[in-house]
């Protein structure tokens, strides 16, 4: 268990003091991770192309790969938001600059840096985006052909699920301490 | 048409007919099936309207597409097993004129024949109580309960024929045409309107439901789950059931006994290393003991290949047995080597490692030397091993002393292993 655990050095993570940020997750470079947001082990959050600032209640499971990186051609140092109450399931990756709030990423679904995520999408288990686009609100992606369609209601919200895994997680489980804003 | 979509456990030869209950839907965006959610929503107390009370309503979602039934205004049940409705084919009134029309040419033609045989004991009664039998009417109480529709027009006519000895004429109305000239022509804008693929049904969801082919996915409606039907595969060779129909997946036997990998030692590359066309290569491959045997392997060139794979390179197999040890599943929880069999003395020239079932041993080859760099190097061979079949377990099973070895078969297996690629000079 001791051998498992390694710092997370190279990063300046400012955790909100009720998230839960458990130390097997990788946070490298810049990053800020709002209020009741859960990071499980195993996921990563990599500050590449300039710093990462999560909102509210995002919920960023297993195996999660999320990228500040910039487009393909540009250079500097721009920030990635994220928004409020988005969920990222196991596997998902995510590189680009702007997600909205109330979004799902599903196992391993994949948004690379030139498409946008506005608000409450879906994106379905292995849909890879990378077009140019901006998803408009409530779009669900799904299936091996990508079927679009537009939903009426935004996703449920996964409040029940972020109070339990806050409630689990740190029994079995080490967390990155929350620092205190310097 | 209604009765197309009727859930059924119609015997059909041969197969095996699934269907769920008629409270399973599909989804008409992604044909998944359509899970019941609930929801509470706070609605003005009937008795005092100044309060208000949770209530719990339910609608259909799909969990693949996150299609909902509220989404296109379908209001929601109060209960949970309320009954769903589907909405009413179009051509319903056509499909039902049509069907009367073709059962009235049918009694028609049966009642021609039936004088033309002019008996002249049967009387216009009995013919039509074979209609009856024949043509439907009601079977059991049942059916005509649930579909008053379906046998309406035949009883009637039976009536009819009981009071009046001969049945009511049916004529039909042509099927309505018209001229290609007189079709609408498209709007202008077709071809530089922007095309919204979220409102716009695909060709495969229209025809999904072939009586209301919708266009607009606003006027989508939940399909009813369709019968599905399962059969039997048997083997061609020796007529052992292969695949059994059965209802629900967790209820299919996993035939642990029969499957190859509990029975054949595995063959697995080793280490991968560079290959060089027309030269001596040493190949380390490594072998997996499944079984509960030691077993002992030697090799042998394989000198007929067949016609579908052809290795590229000469092989050099190793001269001398080979023994695997057995698969022990505690193994897997010991660190050192325990067990009381003596340390075996292996010839580090040919066998690289062995760790409980495993071994890893070497051989040469020579890829031809006509092989360009990137090309795929196979090579074969045979191995011969015994196998013990589950007598043991038989025996086991049976409380027999486990002591008595049952006696082995010996199998050969042939194999080819593309061993890599041929490396750039
Ligand atoms: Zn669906
Ligand atoms: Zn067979």
């Amino acid at each position: 268990m001791l051998m498992q655990r390694r710092k997370n050095e190279n990063t300046t993570a400012t955790i909100a003091a009720d998230a839960v940020v458990c130390e097997e997750a990788t946070l490298e470079g810049s990053i800020t991770i709002g209020p009741r947001c859960i990071v499980h082990p195993k996921a990563t959050i990599i500050a590449k192309d300039g710093p990462i600032v999560i909102g509210e209640s995002n919920l960023i499971e297993e195996q999660t790969k999320i990228i500040n990186r910039n487009l393909p051609g540009t250079e500097g140092n721009s920030p990635l938001i994220i928004g409020d109450n988005n969920l990222f399931e196991v596997g998902s990756e995510f590189e680009g600059k702007f997600i909205g709030s109330n979004n799902v990423l599903e196992a391993k679904a994949k948004v690379g840096p030139l498409t946008t995520l506005s608000n409450g999408c879906t994106v379905g288990s292995s849909v890879h985006l990378n077009a140019a686009e901006r998803l408009p609100d409530n779009t669900v992606i799904c299936g091996k052909d990508y079927l679009r369609q537009h939903a009426r209601d935004k996703p449920a919200h996964q409040g029940q699920q972020l109070d339990f895994l806050k409630k689990i997680l740190p029994n079995y489980h080490f967390l990155i301490k929350s620092k205190k804003h310097a | 048409m209604q009765i197309a979509y009727q859930c059924c456990f119609a015997p059909v030869s041969g197969y095996l007919c699934i269907c769920r209950s008629s409270t399973s839907w599909q989804c008409p965006a992604c044909s998944h099936t359509l899970s019941t959610r609930a929801s509470n929503s706070i609605i003005p107390s009937a008795e005092d309207p100044s309060k208000s009370i949770s209530k719990k309503t339910y609608y259909q979602a799909c969990n693949f597409c996150r299609w909902t039934t509220r989404g296109i205004g379908m209001p929601d049940k109060d209960v949970v097993s309320a009954a769903w409705s589907e909405k009413n084919n179009p051509e319903q009134l056509r499909i039902r004129q049509l069907m009367d029309y073709y059962r009235y040419l049918a009694q028609k033609e049966t009642a021609e024949q039936a004088q033309r045989k002019s008996s002249k004991k049967r009387g216009y009664f009995s013919t039509a109580m074979q209609l009856q039998q024949r043509y439907g009417g009601p079977r059991t109480p049942q059916s005509s309960k649930k579909h008053p529709a379906v046998s309406t027009p035949l009883s009637s006519s039976l009536a009819a024929l009981r009071l009046k000895g001969s049945f009511k004429e049916v004529t039909l109305e042509p099927a309505q045409t018209c001229g290609i000239d007189e079709v609408e022509k498209l709007p202008d804008e077709i071809y530089t309107k922007k095309v919204d693929f979220t409102q716009i049904a695909s060709i495969q969801q229209r025809l999904y439901q072939p009586s209301r082919q919708i266009e607009q996915v606003e006027d989508f409606w939940p399909r009813k789950s369709t019968m599905f039907v399962k059969r039997s595969l048997r083997c061609k060779k020796c007529d052992h059931n292969i695949i059994k129909p059965e209802y629900n997946s967790s209820s299919i036997k996993f035939k642990i006994q029969l499957v190859a990998v509990h029975h054949i030692p595995e063959v697995r590359i080793h280490k991968e290393g560079p290959i060089i066309a027309g030269s001596k290569n040493k190949i380390s491959l490594s072998l997996i003991n499944p079984t509960e045997h030691d077993i002992h392997i030697s090799f042998l060139p394989n000198t007929e290949e067949n016609n579908t794979k052809k290795s590229n390179a000469t092989t050099e197999l190793p001269s001398s047995e080979i023994v695997v040890l057995k698969y022990d599943e505690a193994a897997e929880y010991i660190s050192t080597p325990t067990s009381g069999k003596p340390e075996m003395f292996d010839d580090p020239s040919l066998i690289i490692y062995r760790r409980a079932n495993k071994i890893g041993f070497y051989l040469q080859c020579v890829p031809n030397a006509d092989l360009a760099p990137g090309d795929d190097v196979w090579i074969t061979f045979r191995f011969r091993h015994e196998h013990y079949g589950n007598a043991s377990v038989v025996k086991l099973l049976k409380g027999d002393d486990a002591a008595s070895e049952p006696a082995p078969t010996w199998l050969t297996q042939t194999v080819f292993v593309n061993i890599g690629k041929v490396a750039d000079k």
